[in-house]
């Protein structure tokens, strides 16, 4: 099909050129501010920062966090995932929900959350241990560590390498499996020398993307390890940023390029690795594999998840509501000590509602214009034969990979007018963040609804003398309707609780809430901060719960 | 198709609830002060507005780092005295404020009408940049602080002063630092917090009257005695009231105000000079309600917009309004308090937040 002026490329070349401004441009433009100093190149910039200590020490903290917390992560949801999807575990279904809880608390409140239940000297968590063994005077745990950092880093982020996991192993031909079984080898020798090997590309896959994730993560950085004066990458940046100077600014920037490298580059090995492998992974049928029985395991295992789910999902919850409650922080948690009074100030306060509706409304449109764009670049990949159609569909990935912050620092840097666009410090700079960064999701719900869209359906459409236009509003859309809902919400729902953006990108007239909220924790109040995170919390819920619903079932964070 | 039709109107429904939170907030202040139009006449506002009595109008952005919970208790003052107009604030960490100006700056837009931020020498460099609107208030004599005598730039508004505070469950009072010199002392060892100059003004000004005092070492002597940074003043205040740590580098207003409240904190003046930081109002040259902006600014001078400071926890920058309650009074500590010289930190700030990060970060 050769390239022509119909409505049909037209829309698709918007869609691209929309992210080609919004997403590349300003990625684009960060990296040559990088290098570029008084419009020369030189590498000076990067000398002069990296020859910084602290900034050393920050490269250094982040390899060390991410890479214990990917170690460490994995190492746990290999057995989690292999005892959901291979054994005859009870109530599995209902462990693997909850397992993965965490992916729908957003980091920041998460880490709220443990602050209040496990630091050294008033965490309720100490408390509670100093109370049953009156020998231990201090701590005993200390969230302000490394090692509480990462505990906290990896209870958020280990759900990517579990969720890998377990895809890999419904994936995988259980006839494989049973073939050893049968003779002779015993579960654990089949799980040695069958399942771990060809699961190996899922488990490395989800191990380096938590790397990434956390590498590029500023909430729970900042929120433990701030106070345990571990600065990694991303919170220098922040400081930088806000230390405000052109010569700040510009040290952010290489700070910034190498978070950027470092996160393309272990993704891009990860793409390549799993295409080389992952075929015989996915040769398999969906027979049900045989479950493995857990015998006399059984119970204590169950006992084990439970107690997973207790320290996952509902002592964070639980630490949020707690200090929401208390009156005087100073009395700490009694029964005599409890009022709403907080609760009443912060839903009273405007500022609740105003950020609440900023985010409500950034990200609505965010949503939709993702699931837009997202829907013909989706199309262009999929449905057409133009050359290098799946760029776009690449390019969507990159933005997505691109550490927030690296992300929002090229976004000040491009649409401060000084290139004609002038958004920063209004509403839209968040629009276009959110937009850009969380498009990939939307492009790739609608990629695999359109793989499933035979073209004989469009093409009785158009030979029925239809236009292009609307074929497209009445047979194609329709038939990957619910899919694009469900694209829909996975756009809205990490926009609306957006946090390290937000911070870089908000501004007094568009504050949105993740930012509010992180003011209140760091700056104005932490007591109403609990309250706002718990609200927060109820709101992505319900956001989940109608998530599952509209899509009916095919999406859920 | 009908999934999606009912998303979409849960949505709609949601924002309209949304918009009407806020909005039935607004008018709800506003019916409340309909009742009593011009009830107090302390703005002396002798403009050209036709409104007459009723006081300017329009609308007033304020960029401030005074905490929401004064901001709410001020707002129904304010509104009592210009009922006909629409005041906003926009509420952050002095440094987080002013890195926000920047940016505005730079861009050309700045957002804010009037500025109320805690440090004095950001308007010093405001100054500099011409982006100050002269206004010599009929209050400015009476205003016992530091002020722009040459060109009526900017004039002290509230008086800050930070101290040091201590946990009454965890130090005795004849154990607690008397100086701020002390607290490198491993008496202290990981029970300092102190608070971060990249969001607070306030910190920006102690963090350069220390480090001029005692150099940088003071710092990093800090750093190696354990002494962690705990965010702004408030998040500051709350590690010390749940006794996460025992002694704070903080604001006066913030202890007066918990203490109040019956938490366990108690104040020390240190004896080798309270940090006092007499915080400016300044008039944006680029406001586009400059009437409304000198009225404001004439309010917050006269004694009922002091009164409301004081209420705030803050000392007057008047002396004929008492001090706060359960304060010294500034008199018996300004003798002897740290010297600052505003005019020199103002081209410095950059380079004292740069340093301290510098140090602290690792």
């Amino acid at each position: 099909m050769r390239l022509r002026f119909d409505t049909k490329s037209v829309a698709i070349a918007l869609a691209v050129a929309v992210l080609l401004l919004f997403g590349i441009f300003p990625i684009v433009l960060l990296v040559i501010n990088a290098f570029v100093v008084d419009g020369q190149f030189s590498v000076n910039n990067f000398r002069e920062v990296y020859a910084s200590k602290s900034n050393l020490m920050a490269v250094w903290n982040t390899v060390k966090a991410a890479g214990l917390t990917m170690i460490i992560g994995t190492v746990m949801s290999f057995p989690l995932a292999w005892l959901v999807g291979r054994t005859d575990l009870p109530f599995k279904n209902v462990f693997r929900t909850l397992i993965v809880t965490p992916y729908m608390i957003p980091p920041f409140v998460g880490a709220i959350a443990w602050g209040y239940l496990a630091n050294p000297r008033i965490g309720y968590l100490n408390q509670w241990i100093r109370a049953l063994f009156p020998a231990i005077e201090q701590g005993p745990i200390n969230i302000y560590s490394m090692g509480g950092m990462v505990w906290v880093l990896v209870l958020f982020y280990f759900p990517f390498s579990f969720l890998s996991i377990s895809r890999a192993l419904e994936k995988m031909d259980p006839s494989l499996e049973e073939a050893a079984r049968i003779s002779g080898a015993s579960p654990l020798r089949v799980l040695r020398d069958i399942t771990l090997p060809l699961t190996a590309p899922a488990i490395a896959a989800g191990a380096l993307l938590v790397f990434v994730a956390v590498a590029s993560a500023f909430g729970v950085p900042s929120i433990i390890g701030g106070q345990a004066r571990l600065q990694v990458v991303t919170t220098r940046i922040i400081s930088y940023v806000y230390v405000g100077t052109p010569e700040a600014m510009h040290e952010a920037t290489a700070l910034a390029v190498v978070l950027l490298a470092l996160s393309v580059v272990v993704l891009w090995f990860s793409n390549w690795y799993l295409a080389k492998r992952e075929y015989f992974t996915l040769a398999g049928k969906s027979t049900r594999p045989t479950l493995v029985e857990l015998g006399r395991w059984k119970w204590p295992m169950v006992v084990l998840f439970t107690l997973i789910c207790i320290v996952f999902a509902v002592l964070p919850v639980m630490a949020l509501v707690m200090t929401s409650l208390v009156k005087t922080m100073g009395r700490g948690f009694a029964f005599n000590n409890l009022s709403l009074d907080v609760w009443k100030s912060v839903l009273q306060d405007a500022v609740t509602w105003r950020t609440l509706r900023t985010s409500l409304y950034a990200s609505v449109l965010a949503a939709t214009g993702g699931t837009l764009v997202g829907l013909l670049i989706a199309y262009l990949k999929v449905k057409t034969q133009i050359r290098f159609r799946t760029i776009p569909d690449f390019l969507a990935t990159f933005t997505n990979a691109t550490p927030g912050i690296v992300l929002a620092l090229g976004l000040i840097i491009a649409f401060s007018g000084k290139y004609g666009l002038n958004l920063y410090g209004t509403f839209w700079i968040l629009v276009v963040a959110y937009f850009v960064r969380h498009l990939s999701y939307a492009v790739r719900q609608a990629a695999a609804a359109l793989e499933q869209v035979h073209p004989s359906l469009e093409e009785a459409a158009l030979s029925s003398g239809a236009g292009w236009a609307r074929v497209f509003k009445d047979v194609t859309i329709p038939l990957i309707g619910p899919s694009l809902v469900g694209g829909w919400f996975l756009v809205f729902m990490p926009s609306f609780y957006e946090l390290t953006m937000s911070v870089m990108l908000y501004s007094s007239r568009a504050t949105p809430v993740g930012y509010h909220l992180y003011h209140l924790n760091s700056y104005a109040s932490p007591q109403s901060a609990a309250v706002l995170s718990v609200l927060i919390l109820i709101l992505v819920l319900i956001g989940n719960l109608l998530m599952r619903w509209a899509s009916r079932g095919k999406v859920s964070l | 198709m009908k999934r999606i039709a009912v998303v979409l109107s849960l949505l709609l429904a949601l924002s309209v609830f949304l918009a009407g939170c806020g909005g039935s907030s607004d008018t709800g202040n506003k019916g409340g002060t309909d009742s009593t139009p011009g009830a107090t006449t302390g703005s002396n506002t002798d403009s050209e507005q036709p409104a007459g009595e009723s006081g300017p109008t329009g609308s007033l952005m304020i960029y401030t780092s005074i905490y929401p919970d004064i901001i709410n208790l001020v707002s129904p003052e304010l509104e009592k005295a210009f009922p006909n107009l629409k005041i906003e604030w926009f509420q952050g960490g002095t440094e987080q404020v002013t890195a926000k100006m920047a940016a505005e700056i730079q861009a050309g837009k700045i957002g804010a009408d009037l500025l109320m931020v805690a440090d004095p020498s950001y308007y010093i460099f405001l100054k500099g940049e011409d982006l100050l609107l002269p206004h010599k208030s009929e209050h400015f004599d009476a205003v016992a602080v530091d002020k722009d005598t040459e060109d009526y730039m900017y004039t002290g508004v509230r008086i800050s002063n930070v101290v040091i505070g201590y946990n009454t469950d965890l130090v005795k009072p004849e154990d607690a630092p008397k100086t701020f010199r002390e607290l490198t002392d491993p008496k202290w060892k990981d029970q300092v917090v102190i608070v971060d100059p990249t969001q607070s003004g306030t910190a920006l000004n102690s963090t350069y009257a220390l480090s001029q005092k005692y150099g940088w070492e003071y710092f990093e002597q800090l750093r190696d005695n354990g002494a962690v940074i705990g965010g702004g003043n408030s998040s500051t205040e709350t590690k010390l009231v749940t006794g996460e740590f025992a002694v704070a580098i903080i604001l006066e207003e913030n202890l007066l105000k918990v203490k109040d409240r019956g938490e366990p904190v108690e104040i020390v003046y240190p004896e080798d000079g309270v940090i006092i930081i007499p915080s400016p109002i300044g008039i944006l040259k680029t406001t586009q309600n400059p009437e409304a902006a000198k009225a404001v600014v004439d309010w917050w001078l006269s004694p009922e917009g002091q009164k409301a400071i004081v209420t705030g926890w803050m000392h007057s920058v008047r002396t004929d309004v008492e001090s706060p309650k359960g304060a010294k009074p500034l008199a018996e500590f300004a003798p002897t308090a740290m010297e600052l010289d505003w005019h020199d930190l103002a081209p410095r700030t950059g380079e004292i937040k740069d340093k301290f990060v510098e140090i602290m970060g690792n």
